[in-house]
């Protein structure tokens, strides 16, 4: 039974170690401290998916 | 004695193991974005490993010390927040820390007081009820039921309960720029949130000093050092002075034949915080896990360029449950009690209850799908990895829950769902990620939650022995 413990562990740890391997990147890019506005954009939103939200903002006087 | 264990725990835990890791793999291979989602998964499952390998229960620390007299889980709770500021800091001062500070007033203590009453009644608190729940717990499954239907229930009482708000917040709520699908002059909780609760300072302890939250020396000196070690220093000793000195005091005597000095009482504080090893290792890993996920979560979303998981669902096609501001429930850290809520508020939303017009659901976190919610991800996982623990070291048990059990749960349930509420968290959200991240809303929320169980305690004592009273009363003895 110990043996599958520490498949388990194994296991947890690789998948945590995968997603270190997105998030250590971007650190190594941005370093210390609160530079991360120095990071490029990301993928912008399409515009469709921000007009679904539009009327969410308008006041009832708009309608 | 090592324990036997039954082939089928591993097959079981495999069968698990198995599940989470092809959920992972099989998202990732739809689309990258979702590996945002097992970050929570895996994250969560740790954290189930470690609560069950620890018994990480504040419930149960609380219960120990208040009726018997065991400070042992206390002091790992305070060692495992130590640690866990270790870890926050060291994320903090690099400037990627996901936390953020809650508003600080009384309220926070007023919610710990109701939640710490209501773990006690429950018989567990929020993350003790998940990791029991993964041994096979019923009660604890309950619980967790109470506490997700009563904080979806209570985040959307309006009408009647409109009355009972003070003036002034309604008056200060109608002031929030809200967007007119949110009914902010209709809901105790959305004039309580957006006319008092908004209003608070948010204070760290490194802010009290002048420092930045986010600089080595505010990390180190003002949140870690000042804000948890101190604290956790003085509590630690006031827990030595009340129920662990006498118990030294009585055994040194007895081996050394005189009484101890000051020197031999230092020797015995050190003795009760070792004493403690099995959960302050969990607390080790807890705060090892707590760190890296805020470190991994900030990275993920300046890989992809969200600040919000809303985002990557909106991204994904997953628009249904977005609150009005394009967010879903995201901490980027542990937090157990929101996603329970959101679950129940996606299931009346479906069924024609309208969840989204109330600031908690529709502006601030959302209400998606379960099977696609970040946070909810985390939580199973954390039952599961509670349950590969427990299946491991041959702890699982299916437990039904009696009539009377079932009642103190869903009692104190809904006593943790409306504390929760009111704090913006629980133990874990509320006291362990705050206190540990020098939020003094944290030690704010953790006094009342302590008053809280103190006076569970006493109100479950006098239940029980009123009970025992009357059972020995209605014995017939034949002498």
């Amino acid at each position: 039974m110990k043996n599958s413990l520490w498949l388990v562990k194994l296991i947890a740890i690789a998948f945590v170690g995968f997603m270190m391997g997105y998030a250590v990147p971007p650190f190594l890019e941005v370093g210390f401290g609160d530079n991360v506005e120095l990071l490029e954009e990301g993928e912008a939103l399409p515009d469709d998916i921000m007009k679904q939200y539009e009327h969410l903002y308008q006041d009832d006087e708009d309608d | 004695m090592e324990i036997a264990i039954p082939q089928k725990n591993r097959i079981w835990v495999l069968v698990i193991v198995g599940f989470f890791a092809l959920i992972s793999i099989g998202t990732y291979a739809i689309h990258e974005y979702y590996i945002y989602l097992s970050a929570y998964l895996w994250f969560g499952f740790i954290y189930g490993m470690c609560l069950q390998y620890g018994r990480f229960c504040f419930a149960s620390a609380f219960r120990d010390l208040f009726a018997v007299g065991v400070p042992r889980m206390v002091v790992g709770i305070m060692i495992a927040t130590l640690l866990f500021s270790i870890t926050s800091s060291l994320v903090a001062s690099t400037g990627w820390s996901t936390f953020h500070a809650a508003p600080w007033s009384v309220h926070a203590i007023i919610a710990g007081l109701i939640f710490g009453i209501g773990m006690v009644f429950a018989g567990g608190c929020a993350s003790g009820s998940l990791y029991k729940a993964g041994e096979g717990n019923g009660v604890s499954m309950l619980v967790i039921l109470s506490i997700s239907v009563t904080q979806s229930s209570f985040v959307d009482l309006g009408g009647w309960f409109n009355n009972l708000v003070p003036k002034s917040w309604a008056e200060s709520a109608l002031t929030k720029s809200m967007p007119s699908s949110i009914k902010v002059s209709d809901g105790w909780v959305d004039q309580y949130l957006a006319g008092y609760v908004w209003d608070q300072p948010v204070i760290t302890f490194a802010k009290l000093l002048g420092l930045e939250d986010t600089s080595l020396v505010g990390a180190f000196v003002g949140n870690t050092f000042l804000g948890v070690f101190l604290p956790a220093i003085c509590l630690l000793a006031i827990v030595y002075t009340l129920w662990s000195r006498q118990r030294f005091t009585l055994d040194f005597e007895a081996s050394e034949g005189h009484k101890p000095g000051l020197a031999d009482h230092v020797r015995g504080y050190w003795e009760m915080i070792v004493s403690s090893k099995r959960t302050a290792i969990a607390g080790l890993f807890l705060g090892i896990a707590c760190g890296l996920q805020m470190f991994v979560i900030e990275g993920l979303r300046m890989k992809f360029g969200v600040k919000n998981a809303g985002t990557l669902l909106q991204r994904l096609g997953h628009d249904f449950g977005i609150s009005a501001k394009g967010t879903v429930f995201d901490p980027g850290y542990w937090y157990v009690t929101t996603q329970e809520a959101q679950w129940v508020g996606w299931v009346a939303q479906k069924l024609g209850w309208n969840n989204m017009d109330n600031i908690y659901f529709g502006w601030v976190n959302g209400i998606p799908n379960p099977a696609i919610n970040p946070a909810d991800w985390m939580s199973v996982a954390l039952i599961g990895g509670a349950a590969v623990m427990a299946l491991s070291n041959g702890e699982f048990k299916w437990k039904a829950p009696t009539k009377e059990l079932a009642f103190w749960a869903l009692l104190g349930g809904a006593f943790m769902g409306i504390g929760s509420r009111l704090a913006l968290g629980c133990n874990v959200g509320a006291f362990f990620v705050r206190t540990a991240n020098g939020d003094v809303s944290g030690w704010s929320f953790g006094l009342g939650m302590v008053g809280g169980a103190y006076v569970g305690v006493k109100i479950f004592n006098w239940y029980t022995e009123r009970q025992m009273a009357k059972e020995m009363a209605n014995l017939d003895f034949d002498l």
